[in-house]
C-alpha cells in the first residue's frame, strides 16, 4: 500500500477498457478531491457506467490504473480482480436496487455498520427518512414506492454506510424533470452536510450543473 | 340486455357448472377411496381412527416403522439438498451453451418410475456393479461397509445409504427445478449492490441477507417435497432395503389380510392407525410446500435468464467438474440397467461365475419366457392404463386450472386457494392407501368390480391429475388476456378467439402435462401392486417387481427383469424427451 500526502481522493491515469474486440474508451485520466462533487456529462453508450463499476471494483481494470485514496493517505488500487470495499465506495446504481423481501427500514438497515436490534430499526430508519422528506415510510413495503420515493431510499442507505466516494450512475434519469430538480438539490446538500465526496456521471447538462461542484466532459479525460 | 350479453351470461354459467363439477368430480375420486378405507377398517377392527392412532404406540413395531420412515426422509431430504444445491449454482450461474441439455438430463430421474430406479440402484450395487467394482458393497456390507457396520453396530448400513442416495437421484431434478430459476433469472445488480454496501461485505453477511430470502423459499420447498415423496417411497425402499420397513411398506405388506371381516384384525389396526398418522405427517408437510411455494413465487421475477448468464460469464473449472460429477450420478444408475439387462452371469462352482453379454433377456422378457405375462402384454396394458388415464386427467385437470383461473381473476382469492389446494391433496395420500383405499372400498360395496380391467386407472388420475394442475394453472395466468381481446376485436368467432388467445399459448404446457401424465402412469407402482395383484392385469412395473422376486437360481432371472425394466425407462424417457421439446425456456416451476 502506498502513501498519498494530498488532497486527492480520486486519480485514474491512462485507464482503457474494452470488452472483447470493442473498445469503450482509452487513455482516460481524471483526478478528483477529497469533498468534492463532479457530474461527469457524457452521451448514452459512452461508458460512463462501465467507469463507475471500475471505480468501485465490479468490473476488473486491464490497463492503466485507478487510486481510491483513503483517508489516512493509503492508496487502494483496483487491478485485474473485482474487488469491492463498502466502506470506502458506494454506489447508487440507474434504476432503484432495492431488495424486496425486505420493507425500507429493512433495506435501510443495510447500510448501517452496525445495525440495531429488530425492534428499534424502524424508529433508526426514520431519523434518516425524515431527511429525504420520507416520514412515515419505515415500514413501508418498498412495491409501494414510486421511482423517486424508491431511489431517495437507496440515497440514504448509500450514505448511512458512509462511504468516502459515492458514486451515482445517473440515478435520476427516470425521474420527471420536476422531481429530478428536487433530489438532485437534495442529494447534494446531504452529500456537502456528511463531507462525502460523489462522482455524478450524467447526460443531462441542467442536471450536472445542479448537483456538482465541477462538471467535466466525458470527451474532455478520455483520448 | 342484447343476444350477445344473454349468450354471455349462459355461456358463463356453464362455465362455472363444468368447473364446478370437475372440482367435484376430482374431490370423490380423491377422497372416496381415504374414506371407503377408513370406514372398512374402522368397522373390521371395531375402533374409531382416533381411539387407532391413540394406540399406535402400543405395537412398538409401528413406532419402528415411523422411526425408519422420519429418518430415512429426513436423510433424503438433506442429501439431496447438498447434492442438488452446487449443481442448481453452477447450471443457473454459468454461461454455458449446453446448459438446457444438462437441465433436462438431471431432470430424468424424476419421471423414471421408481421400479426402474429401484433396479437401476440394485445394478449399481450388486456383484459386477459400478459401486461394488470400485470396493463399495452396499448389498452384501462386506469391506468398508461392513466394517462401518461392526463399529458403530449399525445394522445394514449399505442399505441405508443405497435408499438415502436413491431417493437423492430420485428426487435431484426436485432441487434443480425449484432453485436454478429463482439463481438463473437473479439480478445481478442485486449482488454488486449488495457488497457494496455494509449489510453485504462478507460472505456470511450476503448469505444472511441475500441468498437465504432469496432461495431459501425455494431449498426449503425442494427439501419438504422430498422428504414427502421419500416418506411414502414404496419401491425403493422394498428393493433396496429389505430388512427394514417405512409406514408405506409394513401397510402395503399387510394390506393383503386387511378389511376382512374376522380376519387378522390386527393387521386391519396397524393399517387403520398407520394411515391416519401417515396422512396426518404428509399434511403437515403439503401445507408447509404450500406456504413455502407462495413466499417463493413472490420473491422471483427479475431479469431475462440470457441477460443474467451473460453477465456471469462463463463456466468455471469447479462448475465443470461439478455438473459432469451430477450427470454421472443420474446417467449411472440408467446405464447401469441397460448394461445388466446384456450380461447373463451363471455360476460354475465354488462361488466362481461366467460371464456373457447376449440379447437373450430382452427376447425371454418379450416372450414371457419367465412370467405369467409377458413383457408386450404389459407393455400393452400398460399403455392401456396410461392413455385412459390421460384422456381423463388431462381434461379433468385443465378444467380445474381453467376454474382455479377464472375465480382468481373473479377476485375470488379465497375460494381459488381452497381448490388449489385441494387438487394437491392427493400427493399428501400414499399410493399405497390409494389402492387399499380402492380395494377395501370395493370390497365393502361391490366386490363384482374386481374383474374391472380398468380398475387401476383410477388411482393413475388421482396420482396424474394434481401435476395436470400444477402445469396448467401457471400456464393460464401467464397468458396476457390483451390477445384474446385482440381477436375478438378482430372479429373471429368464438372459437377462433379461444384458439388463438387462448390454446396456441396452452398447447406447448398441454403437450408437458399429458407427457408426464402418461410417464407417471405407465410407472405408477404402489397403487397397481396392490390392485394388479388381485387380477392379472400386469403393467411393466409389476412385471418387473414379479420377476425380481422370483429365486435367482435361474441366471436368466434377474437380466429378464432388468432388460423389461429398461423396456418401461425407454418409454418413459421418451415422453420426458417430448415434455421437454415443449416446456418453455426458464420454466422451472411446478415440477
Amino acid at each position: 500500500m502506498e502513501q498519498n500526502n494530498d488532497d486527492t481522493i480520486l486519480k485514474i491515469e491512462k485507464l482503457a477498457k474494452s470488452f472483447g474486440q470493442t473498445n469503450i474508451f482509452s487513455e482516460m485520466n481524471l483526478e478528483m478531491y477529497n469533498g468534492e462533487i463532479i457530474a461527469l456529462l457524457g452521451p448514452s453508450g459512452c461508458g460512463k457506467s462501465t467507469l463507475l463499476r471500475m471505480i468501485c471494483g465490479l468490473e476488473t481494470v486491464e490497463e492503466g490504473s485507478i487510486d481510491v485514496i483513503e483517508s489516512d493517505g493509503n492508496i487502494i488500487t483496483r487491478d485485474n480482480a473485482k474487488n469491492v470495499d463498502a466502506k470506502l465506495v458506494g454506489l447508487i446504481f440507474q434504476k432503484p436496487v432495492l431488495f424486496p423481501h425486505l420493507n425500507v427500514a429493512g433495506n435501510i438497515m443495510l447500510g448501517m455498520n452496525n445495525p440495531p436490534a429488530k425492534k428499534l430499526q424502524k424508529k433508526v430508519a426514520e431519523k434518516y427518512l425524515n431527511d429525504v422528506g420520507l416520514s412515515g415510510f419505515s415500514g413501508n413495503n418498498i412495491e409501494t414506492l414510486s421511482g423517486g420515493e424508491a431511489q431517495r431510499v437507496c440515497l440514504i442507505r448509500a450514505l448511512i454506510s458512509e462511504p468516502k466516494l459515492l458514486l451515482l450512475d445517473e440515478p435520476f434519469s427516470a425521474l420527471d424533470v420536476k422531481s429530478r430538480r428536487k433530489i438532485a438539490l437534495e442529494t447534494k446538500q446531504l452529500l456537502k452536510q456528511k463531507g462525502i465526496s460523489a462522482l455524478h456521471v450524467t447526460h443531462d447538462p441542467e442536471e450536472a450543473e445542479l448537483i456538482s461542484d465541477r462538471v467535466i466532459n466525458w470527451q474532455d479525460i478520455v483520448e | 340486455m342484447n343476444c350477445f350479453s344473454i349468450e354471455k351470461k349462459y355461456f358463463n354459467y356453464l362455465k362455472g357448472l363444468i368447473g364446478a363439477s370437475a372440482v367435484i368430480i376430482f374431490a370423490i375420486i380423491s377422497f372416496a377411496p381415504l374414506f371407503f378405507a377408513i370406514e372398512r377398517l374402522q368397522m373390521v377392527t371395531g375402533v374409531s381412527v382416533i381411539s387407532a392412532m391413540s394406540s399406535f404406540a402400543d405395537r412398538p413395531a409401528n413406532l419402528d416403522s415411523l422411526t425408519f420412515t422420519f429418518v430415512e426422509a429426513s436423510f433424503s431430504a438433506v442429501v439431496t439438498v447438498l447434492i442438488g444445491l452446487p449443481i442448481a449454482w453452477h447450471l443457473a450461474r454459468s454461461e454455458w451453451k449446453h446448459v438446457r441439455l444438462a437441465r433436462a438430463l438431471l431432470a430424468v430421474p424424476f419421471v423414471t418410475p421408481a421400479i426402474v430406479a429401484a433396479m437401476g440402484f440394485l445394478a449399481l450395487i450388486s456383484e459386477g456393479g459400478i459401486l461394488w467394482s470400485i470396493g463399495i458393497d452396499l448389498r452384501l456390507e462386506s469391506g468398508l461397509i461392513g466394517t462401518i457396520s461392526d463399529i458403530f453396530g449399525w445394522q445394514h448400513p449399505g442399505h441405508f445409504i443405497a435408499l438415502i442416495l436413491a431417493h437423492a437421484w430420485f428426487n435431484l431434478s426436485l432441487v434443480i427445478r425449484f432453485v436454478e430459476p429463482p439463481l438463473a433469472t437473479f439480478d445481478p445488480r442485486w449482488e454488486e449492490q449488495l457488497s457494496l454496501l455494509p449489510g453485504g461485505n462478507s460472505r456470511i453477511n450476503r448469505l444472511r441477507n441475500l441468498w437465504i430470502p432469496f432461495i431459501g423459499p425455494a431449498v426449503l420447498c425442494a427439501a419438504a417435497m422430498t422428504f414427502l415423496f421419500s416418506f411414502t417411497s414404496f419401491a425403493l425402499v422394498k428393493w433396496l432395503t429389505p430388512f427394514s420397513e417405512t409406514m408405506e411398506s409394513s401397510m402395503a405388506n399387510m394390506g393383503g389380510a386387511a378389511g376382512i371381516m374376522g380376519y387378522r384384525v390386527d393387521a386391519s389396526l396397524v393399517i387403520l392407525s398407520t394411515s391416519a398418522i401417515q396422512f396426518l405427517i404428509l399434511m403437515l408437510t403439503l401445507i408447509l410446500i404450500t406456504l413455502l411455494q407462495r413466499r417463493n413465487n413472490s420473491r422471483v421475477s427479475m431479469i431475462s435468464e440470457n441477460v443474467a448468464r451473460h453477465n456471469r460469464g462463463k463456466l468455471s473449472y469447479v462448475g465443470k467438474g461439478t455438473l459432469f460429477l451430477g450427470l454421472v450420478f443420474t446417467l449411472a444408475p440408467m446405464i447401469s440397467i441397460f448394461v445388466a439387462s446384456f450380461r447373463i452371469r451363471s455360476s460354475i462352482g465354488n462361488g466362481q461365475f461366467t460371464e456373457r453379454f447376449s440379447f437373450d433377456a430382452w427376447v425371454a422378457a418379450w416372450q414371457g419366457d419367465l412370467s405369467y405375462v409377458s413383457a408386450s402384454e404389459a407393455l400393452t396394458n400398460s399403455l392401456i392404463y396410461a392413455i385412459v388415464t390421460l384422456l381423463i386427467s388431462l381434461p379433468l385437470g385443465w378444467i380445474i386450472s381453467s376454474t382455479i383461473h377464472s375465480l382468481e381473476k373473479s377476485n375470488n382469492v379465497k375460494l381459488a386457494k381452497i381448490v388449489d389446494v385441494m387438487s394437491m391433496l392427493p400427493l399428501a395420500i400414499s399410493a399405497v392407501m390409494v389402492g387399499l383405499g380402492i380395494l377395501l372400498g370395493i370390497l365393502r360395496y361391490n366386490s363384482s368390480l374386481f374383474g374391472f380391467f380398468l380398475l387401476p386407472v383410477l388411482p393413475h388420475i388421482m396420482l396424474t391429475t394434481p401435476f395436470v394442475v400444477r402445469i396448467m394453472t401457471p400456464a393460464m395466468r401467464a397468458i396476457d388476456p390483451v390477445f384474446e381481446q385482440q381477436a375478438r376485436l378482430l372479429n373471429l368467432n368464438p372459437i377462433q378467439c379461444w384458439w388463438h388467445g387462448r390454446f396456441s399459448f396452452l398447447r406447448g404446457p398441454a403437450i408437458v402435462a399429458a407427457s408426464l401424465t402418461l410417464a407417471f402412469s405407465l410407472g405408477e407402482f404402489g397403487a397397481s401392486w396392490i390392485l394388479v395383484r388381485t387380477g392379472s392385469w400386469d403393467t411393466l412395473s409389476i412385471l418387473v417387481d414379479q420377476l425380481m422376486s422370483r429365486p435367482k437360481f435361474d441366471p436368466m432371472v434377474q437380466p429378464v427383469a432388468m432388460a423389461t425394466a429398461s423396456m418401461l425407462m425407454m418409454l418413459t424417457f421418451t415422453l420426458f424427451v417430448i415434455a421437454e421439446r415443449f416446456r418453455p425456456k426458464g420454466d422451472g416451476g411446478g415440477i
